[in-house]
């Protein structure tokens, strides 16, 4: 009961410091001003436009509001690519901190993806009045976006752990990862759609982002509840991927103060 | 006597390696071709080679020794900033480890906003900053500057800044077992300085069990029950402040 309670306080404290670690950082990277905000939806955004532009040209898609799958798909993308980005250099950024203070060291990553929950909402904001302006009919299906983008924190956050490590032990990494992010920008259907069996549908099996961009996108869209087996698998491997971000983060933390 | 008395931190036979060649190969390139051409390179320096002591409560241990024989090593050990080799150390009590005041606050932040941040990072929840807000704001005597961010500030400023808040939380905290790592001066003006010391002087004298390392003997002789003498991992003198000073001038002498 004791040993609960102590570890419902640990989680407790870590929460409440990467919130204000969050703050700070946010408020770092906007110059304390709000407008600041702009510059996290630039970049969907302008791609947004861009890839609208050119869809006539490049692609023949018969997507029925093709403009909400193209949205629904960046900002998903987006998020999961700040938040890993981020969080390779995450803890070199903190090695002041991490070398002179006792500190529980999940709050660095965890606060960095604090910090881009908060930029989405912004997005999400924009998202739903595009589809008011699309007069896409919105339902109470709405409220399960929440819910999937708690199990798609969970698995961004796993991923992140395993990442803020690695950056440790490679200097380079980020550099390495976001060549990776970029190719899995191109993989995953996020300005197109894929056929049944074609070859990129079988790479897209083992890609967990593409589950979660689909059910959200058929939530949104299409007003429906998915294939139970898909929302299943994707919880699945959310709690999976955190759990083993989580245990390797763990098992390594005590290392971190002398290799940096 | 001192046998009554709780032990508050206990050592035995502590050791400490580190790897000096890991930074040469910190880039994946580099990795990929050391691994490559088979060259691994993997010396390894002790730093701390055995060493067993105990510290009482209420007790103030000076750590004195030359740069580089061990002294921030061993303090962070007890911090548990680092892991320990071998041997083991025990503790009784919550610990606070300082490294002195010219780090820890966001020059791009304002005095207000740091103050809530750095006093989150020391453990303090909002609402216990907000209570002590005045008190440190008041303390650092920079009233006027509460919305200016931290970049404005000139040098001693900021080293106040960071002294009030870190000295504020402190005395909140109230922890058990101290670890100072060169940090009795403030860096401000001369009055600060004194108001500083006076602070200082109440947190080592409330009771907590203190180990400081200095280089000032003065500091050392002032406030020190006991001394530790450390020289390249090993300690070589342990006891009477004034006694184990004429140990340490006397090694340095006759090299």
């Amino acid at each position: 009961m004791n040993l609960i309670w102590n570890e419902y306080q640990r989680i407790k404290s870590i929460l409440g410091l990467s919130l204000s670690l969050a703050k700070a950082n946010f408020k770092i990277r906007n110059e304390g001003s709000y407008l600041g905000v702009f510059w996290y939806l630039l970049e969907p955004l302008v791609f947004f436009i861009v890839l609208l532009i050119i869809r006539g040209a490049v692609l023949n898609t018969n997507i029925g509001n093709y403009q909400l799958y193209l949205f629904i798909g960046l900002i998903m993308f987006n998020f999961f690519t700040a938040v890993t980005n981020f969080s390779t250099r995450v803890i070199q950024n903190n090695s002041g901190f991490i070398k002179s203070l006792k500190i529980n060291k999940e709050v660095f990553v965890i606060s960095g993806l604090l910090q881009f929950i908060f930029s989405h909402f912004f997005e999400f904001l924009i998202l739903i009045i595009f589809s008011i302006f699309l007069k896409v009919k919105l339902t109470y299906l709405l409220i399960f976006y929440p819910i999937l983008f708690l199990f798609f924190c969970l698995f961004t956050v796993g991923v992140s752990f395993i990442l803020s490590i690695i950056g440790v032990y490679i200097k380079d990494l980020s550099n390495v990862w976001s060549v990776f992010t970029r190719l899995l920008w191109l993989i995953t259907p996020i300005f197109y759609t894929i056929e049944n069996n074609s070859l990129l549908q079988k790479i897209n099996i083992f890609n967990p982002l593409y589950y979660f961009i689909n059910i959200t996108r058929e939530v949104i869209m299409s007003s429906k509840l998915p294939n139970i087996y898909w929302i299943l698998s994707t919880i699945f491997c959310s709690v999976f991927v955190f759990l083993i971000g989580l245990i390797f983060f763990e098992k390594s933390k005590k290392k971190l103060a002398e290799r940096i | 006597m001192i046998n009554n008395l709780e032990k508050r931190i206990e050592v035995k036979d502590l050791f400490k390696k580190f790897n000096p060649d890991f930074r040469s190969s910190e880039s994946a390139l580099s990795k990929l071709i050391n691994f490559l051409s088979g060259k691994n390179k993997n010396r390894e320096i002790e730093i701390l080679k055995g060493i067993s002591f105990n510290v009482y409560s209420g007790e103030i241990l000076g750590v004195i020794g030359k740069n580089g024989s061990g002294k921030s090593t061993l303090l962070r050990l007890l911090a548990r900033v680092y892991e320990v080799d071998a041997g083991e150390i025990k503790t009784n009590g919550s610990v606070v480890y300082l490294t002195g005041f010219g780090q820890g606050s966001s020059p791009k932040l304002t005095m207000r906003e740091n103050i809530y941040l750095m006093g989150s990072v020391m453990g303090l929840s909002q609402k216990d900053i907000k209570m002590r807000f005045d008190d440190i704001v008041e303390f650092s005597g920079l009233k006027d500057y509460v919305d200016m961010k931290v970049y404005q500030f000139s040098t001693g400023m900021i080293s106040r800044l960071n002294f009030s808040i870190i000295i504020h939380c402190l005395n909140y905290q109230k922890p058990e077992i101290l670890l100072f790592d060169e940090v009795f001066s403030s860096g401000g003006d001369l009055d600060f300085q004194e108001k500083a010391t006076k602070k200082m002087e109440e947190l080592i004298m409330s009771g907590a069990t203190v180990v400081m390392v200095s280089h000032s003997f003065d500091t050392i002789e002032k406030y020190c029950n006991r001394v530790l003498c450390l020289d390249s991992g090993k300690i070589i003198s342990i006891g009477q402040p004034q006694k184990v000073i004429g140990d340490y001038l006397s090694i340095n002498s006759s090299k």
